[in-house]
């Protein structure tokens, strides 16, 4: 059980800096979700968390300890790979053993934690087969085991889902939070699923190109996110986006779309005025967009009348792909909406959902 | 276009037993010269020529393994039939003995030593910016034929360090340095000619073993040392076992080379000083064509043959149980 520090971590490789000034202070026992697009050096990140890169500049803490120039051996680190990387040759039981006969445990102790594993995983009855007699599921479950088996201060995971079918994967998601309240051991984990993203963790760290965008709570990052990226890579369906202006009239400030424009809440019209541009960018979550038939009743304004380009049934709900000119977006209505391909409708934008973005920097304005 | 129907539809009496519960006929079973043809076809070139180049010739040479040329002066002279004679003789020749004995030096010193350095060889070579240029280095031996390869190492190996370019390079180190004769000492002649089989016959283990290495996923060394294994204790325990197969095939197919060695040792010695360098293959090659004795150097042939068969029964064993795991 142990912290884990990021201050001021950079890895370059050449003139690509994969890694940019990264600041993350994982607290012990947490479960702590690196997220972000492919590329963007998440999975660089947890590497030089694990040593197997070098690091180019800053700080990396285990504990109390600098581990920037200790080997990987030497860390007290477990890793879950996205191959798994199982030793073929190897049965699962000496697969789960490496570690612990590496670390010249006796050989007692080594098979009653082996056993121990592999019965907390299900997997006892798999100990004599090779890797390549197991299915996709158990081979993961295995590479679970050889993390676990250790007890390593700090578990490492790199897409350990990626490579299960979908059923698989949300099993195992429930199944990897389980195990991560039942051991209490520090996780980092590194997804480009932004569902497993909020599911899983404690905090959330999204990045981007190097940078950490945002890190905090899964909630707080989707209900306030640090800027453009983070609240368009939150989310499915994507929050929609719309070049706005800002004007006044007596009643108060509006932003509008050329689409709709709805009247800032008084909280978030103080934050705006502070500043000059004229200029924002709105983003709205498909769930704050209502049908306005459906609404018992509602404002005259923040309403729009638009036309309904695609209908998606998901069951519980509808997600409905509408045009305004050369905007689209999406909501997500009840199911009972009459929404029609190809008819307009009225839809209601809630204000108080909206979030504004600076044109330039875009950072949120109104967090 | 007659066999058109009798191909497409089913035989009558399948439809004929139904629902009586009488064994079936499989339709397609008979015998037809006409489903022979088109794997004939496939393999008849091949077949052939294995048939004319390999085959006859060793049942050929097993056969004159039996007869012994009459005791009569000249050529083309009747052979008589000897039974193992031959092969009797073997025990008590001298010269066949130390053949015997050098080919075994051969596989003894040469067969470990071609697979630790491949292995070697293509680790380091692995870990270097200039992997490209070395490798290209080791293999361009692969590129000379053996016989240009005897005389390069002839030259290198000559006693005048003019030309030498051993005894060159050992005479700027060594003060007051003789010049020595590697070829033409009893003693140093077979490991002189290793030497040059080595350098001859590494590129091949070194690219092939390097390829293996190189199909080894990276993450499973990754793994290996956040296990906790030392750079050594990671190869010792992940990638040579998952070298192993290629590594079999680099002993099988190096001991295989050894046994049958003879380019080298015929262009650089031919199998001297005084039969000190002799091998199997120059044995053979001697008494069959140089001394006449068709039947004596068929035997020797024949001797090569069957010590050649369990090496290779053994590989062959281990790709088809590879095969099945």
């Amino acid at each position: 059980m142990s912290s884990v520090s990021l201050r001021h971590v950079y890895r370059k490789f050449g003139d690509v800096i994969a890694v940019n000034d990264v600041n993350i202070d994982i607290e012990d026992k947490e479960f702590l979700v690196l997220v972000g697009p492919s590329g963007c050096g998440k999975s660089t990140t947890l590497r030089l968390i694990a040593g197997l890169e070098e690091i180019s500049g800053g700080e990396i803490f285990i504990g109390d300890r600098i581990v920037n120039d200790v080997p990987p051996k030497d860390r007290d680190i477990a890793m879950v790979f996205q191959s798994y990387a199982l030793y073929p040759h190897m049965n699962v039981y000496d697969n789960l053993a490496f570690g612990l006969r590496r670390r010249k445990t006796p050989k007692a102790e080594v098979d009653r934690r082996v056993r121990a594993t592999a019965a907390s995983l299900g997997i006892e009855n798999l100990l004599t087969r090779k890797p390549k007699q197991l299915s996709g599921g158990q081979r993961q479950r295995v590479a679970v085991g050889r993390a676990i088996v250790r007890e390593p201060k700090v578990f490492l995971m790199d897409e350990p889902l990626s490579n299960l079918d979908a059923k698989l994967r949300v099993e195992t998601r429930a199944y990897l939070i389980k195990l991560h309240q039942r051991l209490q051991t520090t996780v980092v984990y590194v997804t480009h699923d932004q569902t497993e993203a909020l599911t899983m963790g404690t905090r959330i760290a999204v990045m981007k190109d190097g940078f950490l965008q945002q890190l905090a709570p899964p909630q707080e990052v989707y209900d306030h996110p640090a800027n453009i990226f983070v609240a368009g890579f939150i989310g499915s369906p994507a929050m929609n986006f719309f070049d706005a202006r800002l004007v006044s009239d007596g009643e108060g400030l509006y932003a509008d779309t050329g689409v709709f424009r709805v009247l800032l809440p008084a909280e978030q019209r103080a934050k705006v005025l502070q500043r000059d541009a004229q200029d924002v960018i709105l983003g709205i979550r498909p769930e704050d967009i209502y049908d306005r038939s459906l609404l018992q009743s509602s404002p005259s304004t923040d309403v729009a009348t638009v036309n309904v380009e695609v209908v998606e049934h998901m069951g519980s709900e509808l997600y409905v792909y509408f045009i305004a000119g050369k905007i689209q977006f999406v909501a997500r209505l009840d199911p009972r909406s009459k929404a029609t391909t190809g008819q307009a409708m009225e839809v209601l934008f809630d204000a108080g959902k909206i979030h504004l973005f600076d044109k330039v920097s875009q950072a949120c304005i109104t967090n | 276009m007659s066999l058109g129907p009798s191909l497409v539809s089913p035989p009558a009496q399948s439809s004929a037993s139904d629902g009586s519960g009488a064994v079936v006929t499989l339709p397609g079973r008979r015998f037809r010269p006409a489903r022979l043809l088109s794997p004939l076809l496939f393999v008849g070139p091949a077949l052939l020529l294995i048939g004319v180049f390999v085959i006859y010739p060793s049942v050929k040479t097993i056969y004159y393994s039996f007869y012994t040329q009459s005791n009569a002066i000249g050529y083309n002279l009747p052979l008589v039939f000897t039974g193992f004679d031959n092969f009797a003789n073997m025990w008590n020749d001298s010269a066949v003995r130390t053949a015997v004995i050098n080919n075994l030096l051969w596989l003894i010193i040469l067969t470990p030593l071609t697979v630790v350095l491949g292995v070697l060889l293509a680790v380091l070579f692995d870990r270097v910016r200039y992997e490209a240029v070395a490798k290209s280095i080791v293999f361009i031996p692969m590129a000379i034929s053996a016989t240009a390869t005897g005389v390069i190492w002839r030259l290198m190996y000559a006693d005048d360090p003019h030309v030498g370019t051993i005894n060159a390079i050992l005479g700027q180190f060594i003060p007051n340095f003789q010049s020595i004769s590697w070829l033409g000492n009893t003693n140093l002649v077979n490991f002189a000619l290793m030497g040059a089989q080595l350098w001859a016959s590494l590129g091949f283990a070194v690219i092939v073993l390097s390829a293996a290495l190189k199909a080894i996923p990276g993450d499973l060394l990754e793994a290996a040392r956040i296990d906790g294994a030392t750079e050594l204790q990671a190869f010792r325990h992940v990638t040579i076992p998952l070298m192993w197969p290629t590594i079999t095939v680099i002993i099988t197919l190096t001991m295989i080379g050894l046994l049958k060695i003879f380019d080298i040792v015929w262009t650089m010695t031919s199998g001297g000083p005084a039969g000190a360098s002799e091998v199997i293959g120059t044995r053979m090659y001697t008494e069959a064509f140089k001394n006449g004795n068709t039947g004596y150097g068929s035997a020797i042939a024949v001797v090569l043959l069957i010590a050649v068969i369990p090496i290779m029964a053994i590989n062959i064993r281990r790709f088809s149980s590879e095969g099945q795991r």
